[in-house]
């Protein structure tokens, strides 16, 4: 093995055999949305699935412990739901650990085989799935950790890394921080700060707007098992180097909302009176203490929406806050996060046009990706001046994305944010 | 020890329902002069305060001062099961951490209600000055948010020197209801530092509506700044609600 090289990464996506997956996710469409995002190694997704199996056998080649598609690598993963309905990504050495993984969970689990069990119901607990992927020699944490269904932090669920996985918890290495939040809400919580940070795009299909949405770049010597493990670990030099992914403020679950008129929740600074308009809601706390108090009352349902009486609940920035010790600390080994906005958004909000499937917009996206390569790169290095003769108005959105002036209007109850195009702002 | 009794169940239903259109919790303070309740909750967007003196019920018997802090959900529908009729006693029973309600008619029936754990703060009431005040019929007050109610799902209050009048706009129109400060007008008063026009959710306003028992009520409010409406309830009662504005940021 070589140098130590950069990878960007995406470990979770799902194949076709998981319910709500397109019919387009299969090894050689996922390869060429790898190529076409510029990223250098996917998570197979949906390991454990036997049709998918023969799939991946079928389509990958192995030479010394790295399973490829031309220039595309491979590495063996899974989404898992435990007993409390909580995932979990897995990620495995090799096909003979998928084979043992198999027959351990076969009999706790009704869809292993399934046709649409790609990411399989095992009616254990976190604490022994954790036991069982580590008696396999895989790895195994949170997915999507943050968000309000399904996840490890949702409200009424687990309160810590250890009320989830127990005796296993010195195990956990790593968490996947979803859309919804970035590695400055989840340093909120101290006992995840030792954590590598995982960020993914949880692809439904392979289009440029879902494959890479999030990655995460590694720097190790080959895209193994093995080398990743190490990576995740931060051990021998191998370390994430860069989480790239969506600002938090883009996910649909970023600020605590209305269960049911879905305004979200605006928290000010200072004294002023609580207010409400369309889409929001706005409160005011002078101090942290009363900031705590009021996220500790909507998460016991005690604050009521201002403007339709039902009771508000927490969205994922809130319930971290909640959930730590009310500030954001890094350590020292947390690599940077970079946010992006998906680059069919800038585009969308550059030309004016509402959709991002529209044909105008998919267009220009291919056009710049010929032009300019990947996404990354145009949204981070190809000088403004290029993008400017491509066309003024998608450079004046990315320059103020690249200067920090992109304004957002915050998600949450299930709507995306979006930018606000810079000649908007006011 | 603490023992009340109410010969209209009706009042009672009444307090719980306009409690329960803001608060989760009803945080009761009990003592030798009546009940009372002050509760501003954390998001400060809504506070009510009332208070019942001891002259409202039929017997009072308390001595010392008793937090009675009960679920609002569980309380309604306790309330709910209340005959027009019905004479209603209420006991505390401290030992067992349970607030009595018997409801005395055809049956004699018995609910025990848990304590909650009450707040460590009691609230203050927040020192709030208002450009506007408004002293009308309140059966006048309830028909024009009936009829805004109509066509949308806000209103909007505007007043000036003159009047006092409230508005709403919705996808089916437009609606306007304007009360004219003089003799024969059901709005006897109106005092205006600067004019002013704020807008408040309905749905609050048409619950808290269906508990005003009393001929007439109290609106203060100012530009944009919450609402604050007054009125007596149960003979010798008075209740106040403060409520958070809807405004246009964008």
């Amino acid at each position: 093995m070589g140098h130590m090289e950069e990878y960007d990464v995406d470990l979770h996506i799902h194949s076709l055999h998981s319910i709500g997956v397109s019919k387009h996710m299969t090894i050689p469409a996922l390869t060429q949305g790898a190529i076409e995002k510029g990223l250098a190694v996917l998570g197979t997704g949906d390991a454990t699935q036997p049709d998918w199996l023969d799939h991946l056998r079928t389509h990958l080649n192995e030479k010394r412990g790295i399973l490829t598609t031309g220039s595309v690598a491979f590495i063996l993963t899974v989404e898992i739901e435990d007993e409390e309905a909580v995932h979990h990504v897995v990620i495995l050495p090799d096909f003979e650990s998928v084979e043992n993984l198999r027959s351990v969970l076969r009999p706790h689990s009704p869809n292993l085989d399934a046709e649409w069990g790609g990411r399989p119901r095992v009616n254990v607990s976190g604490e022994e799935l954790a036991g069982m992927v580590r008696d396999v020699g895989g790895l195994i944490g949170p997915a999507h950790a943050f968000t309000p269904f399904r996840s490890i932090f949702r409200e009424g669920k687990h309160d810590s890394l250890k009320d989830c996985y127990g005796d296993e918890t010195p195990n956990i290495h790593f968490l996947e921080l979803g859309l919804s939040a970035d590695t400055e809400i989840a340093d909120c919580i101290p006992e995840l700060r030792r954590l590598t940070y995982i960020t993914s795009s949880d692809a439904h299909s392979p289009t440029p707007d879902k494959i890479g949405r999030e990655f995460v770049r590694f720097l190790m010597k080959a895209p193994t098992f093995e080398e990743l493990k190490l990576a995740i670990l931060r051990k021998k030099g191998r370390k994430p180097t860069l989480n790239v992914g969506f600002n938090p403020r883009l996910g649909k679950y970023y600020l605590s909302f209305c269960s049911s008129c879905r305004r979200t929740l605006v928290l000010g600074t200072g004294f002023d009176y609580p207010e409400f308009d369309d889409i929001n809601i706005y409160i005011h706390c002078r101090t942290s203490d009363e900031k705590m108090l009021l996220l500790q009352d909507i998460h016991k349902r005690n604050v009521r929406c201002p403007a339709d009486g039902k009771r508000l609940r927490l969205g994922v920035r809130d319930r971290a806050l909640m959930l730590g010790d009310g500030q954001s600390c890094s350590p020292l080994h947390r690599p940077p996060y970079l946010h992006i906005p998906p680059l069919l958004e800038v585009i969308s909000v550059g030309l004016g046009v509402r959709s991002t499937k529209s044909k105008t917009v998919m267009s220009a996206y291919k056009s710049m990706r010929e032009s300019f390569g990947p996404e990354t790169v145009i949204l981070t290095e190809t000088p403004i001046e290029s993008l400017r003769a491509f066309n003024s108005r998608i450079a004046h959105v990315i320059e103020s994305y690249r200067d920090g002036s992109v304004g957002y209007v915050a998600g949450g109850g299930g709507r995306y944010g979006s930018i606000i195009a810079p000649w908007e702002v006011s | 020890m603490f023992h009340a009794t109410l010969d209209s169940s009706k009042t009672w239903k009444q307090i719980i329902d306009a409690l329960a259109t803001l608060l989760t919790e009803a945080h009761f303070i009990v003592s030798e002069t009546g009940f009372s309740l002050r509760q501003l909750d954390s998001s400060k967007a809504a506070m009510v305060d009332m208070t019942l003196p001891a002259g409202v019920f039929q017997e009072y018997k308390c001595d010392g001062e008793y937090d009675i802090c009960l679920g609002i959900d569980e309380l309604a529908k306790v309330s709910k099961r209340m005959a027009a009729d019905d004479k209603l006693e209420f006991n505390l029973d401290e030992a067992e951490k349970r607030f009595e309600i018997k409801m005395l008619g055809q049956a004699d029936r018995q609910f025990k209600l848990q304590l909650l754990t009450p707040p460590d703060d009691r609230t203050k009431k927040p020192s709030l000055a208002f450009d506007v005040k408004a002293e009308m019929f309140a059966d006048a007050f309830k028909q024009a948010v009936k009829d805004v109610g109509v066509v949308s799902s806000h209103i909007r209050i505007t007043a000036d020197g003159k009047s006092l009048t409230f508005t709403g706009e919705g996808d089916a129109g437009e609606a306007q209801v304007s009360l004219k400060s003089n003799e024969e007008s059901s709005l006897f008063e109106l005092n205006v530092k600067n004019k002013s026009n704020s807008m408040y959710a309905l749905n609050y306003l048409a619950e808290i509506s269906k508990a005003i028992t009393s001929d007439s009520i109290v609106i203060q409010f100012s530009t944009n700044k919450p609402m604050h409406m007054e009125f007596a309830i149960a003979e010798g009662g008075r209740i106040s609600f403060i409520l958070a504005p809807r405004v246009e940021r964008r």
